[in-house]
């Protein structure tokens, strides 16, 4: 076999050439209605499963997986003992770890797209570990254009570009722009939410340095004291800078914006995106 | 010579555990002006961000810097490095330290304070970091990851694809905002769930001397705690704790409900079993 594609279910699944020797399909990806038709030669099922779901599954391809139902059984016990390691997320690392113990020369991933930020990063973790063992091994690992498999956030390498920008921001306004951060919602944008009030809430360093005390409270909020005001340069990654722009620029549309706001708002608002990034 | 024993040292909360008893000791950054290690020998500084010279002369005072900016008083062989593994995807700097032990025949690596924890910009590392770990296993290189850290465990700790009951880790602050979420009232059978739940969650005397917790009764009879410091434990969950601390998650999500300090819980009992997939 010279190569093989991984199918999953992201957006770059529709660029899949299906011209490999073999195609191995994720979990319900036969169910896309733009693979009628396409060859998928087996399907990867771990999960418990409706017998509905795997009687489907198994008209579109035999299913391999270390559960009772398998048509051909995933060599589980070998894999673990050859691997050395039971640190498999998702059925992708079980996919990407067969491949390696079958010594498939190249494989090529679509739809396994790993996006920024939200549940889909999570396919992230794992999977990578599996891709560094599979390249090690001499597996050629072709990703899908669009898909943020191993690429940094930018593009970059680690240190080599700023992309995001450096803002001085002081202690209260930290606090202000943690107040306007939403405190809850749905998963994808409590999420997003998360991150940005990671980087501006007060570090363990600047709280010995400047005598922040900070307190945990019951209902799980925090509580911050400060002897005196202080400026930092904080450095905003471009994803959370956007996001936080748009709440304030929202925020001010409704005519809403804080009054003791207006200083981040300029900061982030009107003169961001120039200067400081 | 290559090395047989170092320790990568960062500044995840684990950093604490560290016995500073390998050959090298090689710290992240500023990890050497944290006060707990005056006194303690750390051998090499990596560092690659832009840096400011009062910065630079703080690390350069504990330890030669390794890098590949002007600043360095070693160079990182950043272009063999490159050449040698195929690659160019190195997203922070514990990536390029690991790239770093392959390539001069290190034959063991245990790291502490690399936590990757759940939510914010350190899951976005992670998984550059466990690329790299995955690189070093296969190349034969032993990697010890120190007790506490997410790194290289699945959420239960069991392979995918096995029902949900496990050890799960979580901070005290995640488990202080647990016992916020779930429900205070309910019918019977809800509330023994929940009350087994609430216990299983609750700080235990042992960690409280462990970790210098203090518990205060309040007034209206319920309890507040305080600590020095965060820390993170594992607690064992059976199926029906889990499932019920998932379905009140999974509600208030629903509901758009779900407080923001609660994301890495959910994160935690609800998305990660599931495999992050599609």
């Amino acid at each position: 076999m010279r190569d093989v594609i991984l199918l999953a279910k992201g957006d770059s699944r529709r660029s899949c050439p299906f011209d490999a020797d073999e195609v191995w399909g994720l979990s319900n990806v036969f169910r896309c209605p733009e693979f009628k038709g396409k060859r998928i030669d087996k399907m990867f099922l771990f999960d418990p499963l409706p017998e509905q779901f795997i009687k489907d599954a198994k008209e579109v391809a035999p299913v391999v997986s270390w559960r009772d139902y398998a048509d051909i059984k995933y060599p589980l016990e070998e894999i673990i003992s050859r691997f050395n390691t039971k640190y498999f997320t998702n059925s992708i690392c079980y996919m990407i770890a067969y491949a390696i113990y079958l010594k498939v020369p190249k494989i090529r991933l679509y739809g396994i797209d790993a996006a920024f930020g939200g549940i889909y990063s999570l396919e992230k973790s794992g999977v990578e570990y599996w891709l560094g063992r599979a390249e090690e091994n001499g597996l050629a690992v072709e990703v899908s254009e669009g898909s943020n498999l191993l690429r940094t956030s930018t593009g970059d390498l680690y240190g080599e570009e700023v992309t995001g920008g450096k803002v001085p921001l002081f202690f209260c306004e930290r606090l202000q722009l943690l107040n306007l951060i939403p405190r809850k919602g749905h998963y994808e944008d409590v999420a997003k939410a998360e991150d940005a009030r990671w980087v501006f809430s007060i570090k363990e360093n600047e709280g010995e340095k400047y005598g922040v005390k900070i307190s945990k409270n019951s209902d799980g909020s925090i509580s911050f004291f400060t002897p005196q005001e202080f400026a930092v340069e904080l450095w905003l990654p471009n994803i959370v800078w956007d996001y936080v722009r748009d709440i304030l620029i929202e925020t001010e549309e409704k005519g809403e914006l804080p009054v003791d706001a207006s200083t981040v708002y300029e900061k982030l608002v009107l003169y961001g995106g120039s200067d400081w990034r | 010579m290559a090395l047989n024993d170092v320790i990568l040292l960062a500044k995840g909360e684990t950093r604490y555990l560290c016995p500073f008893d390998s050959e090298e000791v090689w710290g992240v950054n500023d990890i050497g002006s944290d006060p707990k290690f005056e006194g303690k020998k750390i051998h090499k500084i990596f560092r690659f961000d832009p840096t400011d010279s009062r910065l630079l002369a703080e690390m350069k005072a504990i330890a030669p810097i390794v890098s590949w900016q002007s600043y360095h008083d070693i160079r990182y062989p950043l272009d063999k490095i490159l050449k040698e593994f195929n690659t160019e995807y190195i997203s922070n700097t514990i990536s390029y330290m690991i790239a770093y032990a392959i390539y001069t025949g290190v034959k063991q690596l245990r790291l502490y304070g690399v936590d990757a924890p759940y939510g914010g910009i350190y899951e976005i590392e992670r998984s550059g970091i466990e690329y790299w770990i995955g690189r070093a296993e296969e190349r034969g290189l032993r990697v010890v990851v120190s007790k506490g850290s997410h790194l290289l465990r699945t959420i239960t700790g069991s392979i995918y694809g096995k029902p949900r009951e496990g050890n799960i880790p979580l901070y005290f602050a995640e488990r202080l905002i647990l016992r916020n979420v779930l429900p205070k009232e309910g019918n019977y059978e809800d509330m023994e769930k929940c009350s087994l739940a609430r216990w299983l969650i609750e700080p235990k005397e042992r960690e409280c001397k462990e970790f210098g917790v203090e518990v205060m009764r309040m007034a209206n009879g319920s309890l507040a705690y305080k600590v020095g410091k965060e820390f993170a434990n594992e607690i064992w969950m059976p199926k029906e704790t889990w499932d019920y601390i998932a379905n009140e998650l999974i509600k208030l999500e629903k509901a758009g409900k779900l407080p923001a300090e609660a994301t890495t819980i959910y994160k935690k009992l609800v998305k990660l079993p599931e495999g992050g997939e599609r």
